[in-house]
């Protein structure tokens, strides 16, 4: 039954921790170049002391010995649903020092809103804030978008044990090649040349309107990696408004479909065998979801107050269909526009809908996920053929993904379990905000954002909000990226592991007894 | 490490001629879309007529 943490599990779930911390130090040498470079000295010592901090703590963790050997599941959800937490905690302090949050608070949700690229943010003067600063930023989406824990393990930090537990718990669901440390090299290289190719692509075209060749390059970098992450950080408070470009938001709108793609269909496609996309059960049920909701947002913004004619909806319900679609959470609408009556409500529910379902599975999107809905499509439908069968009839339902694959009972229930976390954790979010005297609309759409990490706002996360449901919506945000599943699992191993023992054993005696009578 | 570098070397042409179909067929539903809407918009606009 629920299995307490032991002294050496918490040893062993400190010690990677150590590890991870370390590690992310790699990750914050690149803004400390980017103040060295671009002589923000203020930052350079900012960043100086958060690497000294860094290494002093995950050194520290790392005095704790353990012996090598595998890590067992329960070590595995730990270490990954904490060390977001953790790390993020760390991780905010340049921020909050930069003097542009308002409190630690707010640069504590900023970092979990980066590494869970959920791309809300508290930032104050965003326009303002240092090259360094947007840098660790946008790192933090990098690192988070590919996963902690994946990353770690692309560079061997966990040692030869434990790698596939800590690969499920952050949420991946599927091995592109068999071997987990090849996988997680894979999706680097991926991640790594897209980005590459579309700040090129963006930083040229940046140049042409007026930006310097500096500024159009590093801006380019930092939105890339935002769409391919499906992440949503930006590094100026007009958003994508602010380069006024139908050419940039085309190629980001291919750069957030191209990340919201299976990393398995990317493998495909690099062996030249493209038809395999198109032959995905996820993909079609993508397309045609995408369709049917332009469809509808087309038909409410045609009613809209200021969306209403051809260019706008083709141009701003398009790209806000895909920044939804894709959980990336860019804008080239303003947030009064998107909440107070500038989108009809159809639209703005339109785009909660869209968060909140998300994109592909084994991708860099959050929300629900396409192949759930498909699963649970094509199980409802089995369940209707079964029903208008004759008794002696064998109903097989199968999906399409690289092969044929059965829909199998463990298939639908993860798929409903899911499903159902995903929904009570957007009502419980909306009712959070409504308890906190917002309109209910404004709220779920929030709730939904949050949780799904799409992070397209419509107003409530802003500077200085009320804490108590900051704190909320950074549980959501958390609870999101983990897919609910390993941070379920890591407050019951918390919770477990600090009853009394008796208490425990009560409880586990009682099951025992329950189970014998059975 | 050869061997993995020749790999991914090999597979350039491959993946070059892969994404470039990938690329196309995306910007041809985009504007599939776009023509989508235009129809929606036509219709709902004639409708309110």
């Amino acid at each position: 039954m629920w299995q307490r943490l032991s002294l050496y599990d918490l040893r062993v779930i400190g010690h990677y921790l150590g590890v991870l911390i370390l590690f992310t130090t790699i990750g914050l040498a690149v803004p400390l170049l980017t103040s060295i470079i671009f002589g923000e000295w203020q930052a350079t010592e900012r960043y100086f002391l958060t690497i000294g901090i860094f290494l002093i703590a995950g050194s520290a963790l790392r005095f704790l010995r353990i012996q090598p050997g595998r890590l067992s599941r329960q070590q595995a959800f730990a270490i990954t649903g904490l060390s977001w937490l953790v790390l993020a905690f760390f991780a905010a302090l340049p921020l909050y020092w930069s003097g542009h949050y308002a409190s630690y608070l707010d640069s504590l949700f900023e970092a979990v809103s980066g590494l869970t690229t959920t791309g809300a943010s508290v930032v104050q003067d965003l326009d303002h804030l240092s090259y360094s600063d947007n840098m660790w930023r946008f790192m933090m989406h990098l690192m988070g978008g590919l996963g902690l824990v994946v990353v770690g393990l692309s560079f061997g930090l966990f040692g030869k044990g434990g790698g596939a537990s800590l690969f499920t718990s952050e949420g991946r669901s599927e091995h592109v090649v068999p071997n987990v440390v090849q996988t997680t090299q894979f999706i680097g290289r991926i991640c790594i040349t897209f980005i590459a190719i579309s700040t090129i692509s963006v930083g040229c075209i940046s140049m042409t309107i007026g930006i310097e060749p500096a500024r159009a390059f590093l801006q380019s970098f930092w939105v890339s990696i935002s769409a391919f992450m499906t992440a949503g950080f930006v590094p100026m408070s007009q958003n994508i408004m602010y380069y006024h470009s139908i050419s940039i938001e085309f190629i980001l709108v291919i750069v957030m479909l191209l990340g919201s793609i299976n990393f398995t269909l990317h493998a495909e496609v690099i062996r030249g065998r493209v038809k395999a996309v198109f032959e995905d059960t996820e993909v079609r049920y993508l397309i045609a979801w995408i369709v049917l909701i332009v469809i509808v947002l087309a038909a409410s913004l045609s009613g809209s107050r200021l969306f209403s004619n051809l260019p706008n909806i083709e141009r701003r319900g398009l790209f806000m269909v895909f920044a939804a679609l894709t959980t990336t959470g860019f804008q080239n609408v303003t947030t009064s526009q998107l909440a107070a009556g500038g989108f009809s409500s159809g639209a703005f529910l339109v785009l909660a809908i869209l968060m909140a379902m998300g994109a592909s599975s084994g991708s860099t999107a959050g929300g629900i996920k396409i192949n759930r809905i498909a699963i649970l499509s094509k199980s409802i439908v089995a369940t209707l053929k079964e029903t208008l069968a004759p008794d002696t009839a064998r109903i097989v339902t199968s999906y399409n993904h690289i092969g044929r694959r059965p829909v199998t009972p463990d298939i639908v229930r993860e798929a409903t379990t899911v499903l159902i976390l995903y929904g009570v954790t957007y009502v419980i979010g909306a009712l959070a905000g409504i308890a906190s005297g917002f309109e209910a609309s404004q709220a779920i759409f929030e709730s939904v954002a949050m949780a799904s990490n799409g992070g397209i706002t419509s107003g409530i996360v802003a500077p200085g909000m009320a804490w108590p449901l900051e704190l909320f919506y950074l549980f959501e945000m958390w609870a999101g990226r983990l897919e609910f599943v390993t941070l379920l699992a890591l407050l019951i191993q918390i919770v477990t592991s600090v009853m009394p023992s008796d208490l425990v054993g009560t409880m586990h005696a009682r099951n025992e007894e329950r189970k014998r009578r059975s | 490490m050869r061997k993995d570098r020749d790999s991914w070397i090999d597979m350039a042409p491959d993946a070059i001629i892969g994404y470039s179909t990938l690329v196309l067929a995306i910007v041809c539903f985009l504007l599939a879309l776009v023509v989508i809407v235009a129809i929606v918009r036509f219709i709902v606009g004639v409708g309110a007529a």
